[in-house]
């Protein structure tokens, strides 16, 4: 899979979001977007998943317009923001629902991600009930769990103890392995470093830097 | 409907905006039905489930507050919306506002129904409409479904209006009619929604009103359904709902 990004500007009330991104992503890495709150990263986020249409520019996904099509591309996962569930189903019922809609994966597979991630004790319960880190957990759970090709998240980490954001990180590295695009956006420079080979640096709606690991 | 329409059905059922729709609603026929022995079933059916007050002050605002619970709830979430096509969930959002549109037009109907038997003389003889000189059944029958489409309308549009700006507009709006509607002036009633609709005007004959209702129903349809469409070619998940 490969992300195009051509000259993308958003602006919403005459406040530049986004100021001239170019940016090509392919897979096999785990790409960071980091920077300051409002600095442009989860508004670029939104606008590769296709909610939010940008003031100018393109966006090719495996040389494709995404924004002529009308649809969502179907091989991106996301978790942007915070998690954002149905509060009066159980964790599992909720990811049951999210993976009825396309019927690609089954109860097992459902159950061994909640496993992968600590949660599977936790399955039954309210996700009202469920804490921030459980939350964000099942979050990134339904942007994995699919299999799809292209994995965006958001302060994916946010909230989350120790040992699990151990685990994650591994899963995280894993899915890069299995030639998946990822890309965090997130301010916490440790994510980055020990999870990304990428990096753009936001400031104001722009990319700043670039800086590329050699591994 | 598929698992996810049903699941939102479900969830909407419980949710307290749908608890409160009842007594609401109820309230509202309870206040316009009581104390009026003096007309017939049908005459009280009629007087009841077509009133202009009990619409707008009581069907209305039942439509906005549902429709807006499952658009913010469901419509903005993008763990949803990223699974589906877009076509997917224009079909799909169509569907449960039809859906919660009937189902409060139902509720509305069998609670007009229930408070006519208690509260008019039970005389059930159908008498002719004195304006158009037609039995009044067939005036209840006409105007109950020029309501139901006009609350459809009203469904569709509700939904492209889910953000706090235009519920608050729309809210202020409803109370400025309700507040004002018997001393406008026809004028300005015209541009009212569901002048032609409710019992706000008079027309010359049946032929008149059903043609005239027509118009404006397919109008108002077209007109809504295109700013509907709008919506979806906008920026969406910009006010998040939770």
């Amino acid at each position: 899979m490969k992300i195009e990004i051509n000259n993308l500007s958003k602006t919403l009330d005459n406040n530049i979001i986004l100021d001239n991104i170019n940016m090509s992503l392919e897979s096999g890495n785990i790409y960071g977007f980091i920077g300051r709150n409002g600095s442009g990263k989860t508004m670029l986020l939104k606008v590769i998943c296709g909610f939010v249409k940008p003031t100018s520019g393109t966006i090719l996904i495996n040389d494709e317009n995404a924004l002529a099509n009308n649809y969502f591309n179907n091989e991106i996962r996301a978790l942007i923001e915070k998690p954002n569930f149905i509060n009066n189903l159980s964790g599992f019922d909720n990811l049951k629902l999210l993976a009825s809609i396309n019927n690609k994966i089954d109860d097992k597979t459902i159950l061994t991600w909640l496993d992968k991630v600590d949660l599977l004790e936790e399955k039954d319960k309210l996700y009202s009930k469920y804490s921030l880190g459980m939350k964000q957990k099942l979050g990134i759970v339904q942007a994995l769990m699919e299999d799809t090709k292209i994995i965006l998240l958001d302060e994916p980490l946010n909230g989350i103890d120790e040992n699990s954001v151990n685990i994650i990180r591994n899963i995280l590295l894993e899915e890069k392995n299995k030639d998946k695009l990822i890309i965090i956006a997130t301010h916490i420079k440790e994510d980055i470093e020990k999870l990304c080979n990428i990096i753009y640096h936001f400031d104001s709606g722009k990319v700043t830097i670039v800086d590329k690991k050699t591994n | 409907m598929n698992n996810l329409e049903k699941i939102i059905i479900n969830d909407y059922k419980k949710s307290i905006i749908y608890k409160l729709i009842i007594p609401y609603i109820g309230l509202g026929i309870f206040i316009f039905s009581v104390n009026r022995f003096e007309y017939n079933f049908f005459e009280l059916l009629n007087y009841v489930s077509c009133n202009p007050f009990i619409i707008i002050a009581f069907l209305i605002p039942s439509i906005l507050s549902s429709i807006i619970y499952i658009e913010k709830k469901y419509f903005n979430n993008y763990n949803i919306l990223i699974r589906l096509s877009k076509k997917e969930i224009i079909k799909s959002n169509l569907k449960l506002i039809f859906y919660i549109v009937s189902n409060i037009f139902i509720i509305l109907l069998i609670l007009s129904i229930i408070f006519t038997i208690i509260f008019s003389n039970r005389n059930f003889n159908i008498t002719n409409n004195y304006i158009y000189n037609i039995p009044n059944t067939i005036i209840l029958f006409i105007d109950l479904f020029k309501i139901y489409l006009f609350s459809i309308i009203l469904g569709i549009l509700t939904s492209y209006l889910t953000n706090k700006k235009a519920y608050i507009i729309t809210t202020i709006t409803v109370i400025i009619i309700i507040s004002f509607i018997d001393i406008l002036p026809n004028y300005i009633l015209i541009f009212l929604p569901g002048y032609y609709i409710s019992r706000l005007t008079e027309f010359s004959s049946i032929t008149t009103n059903i043609i005239y209702s027509s118009l404006y129903i397919i109008i108002n349809f077209i007109l809504v359904f295109s700013i509907y469409l709008l919506k979806w070619k906008k920026d969406i998940l910009f006010e998040r709902s939770n």
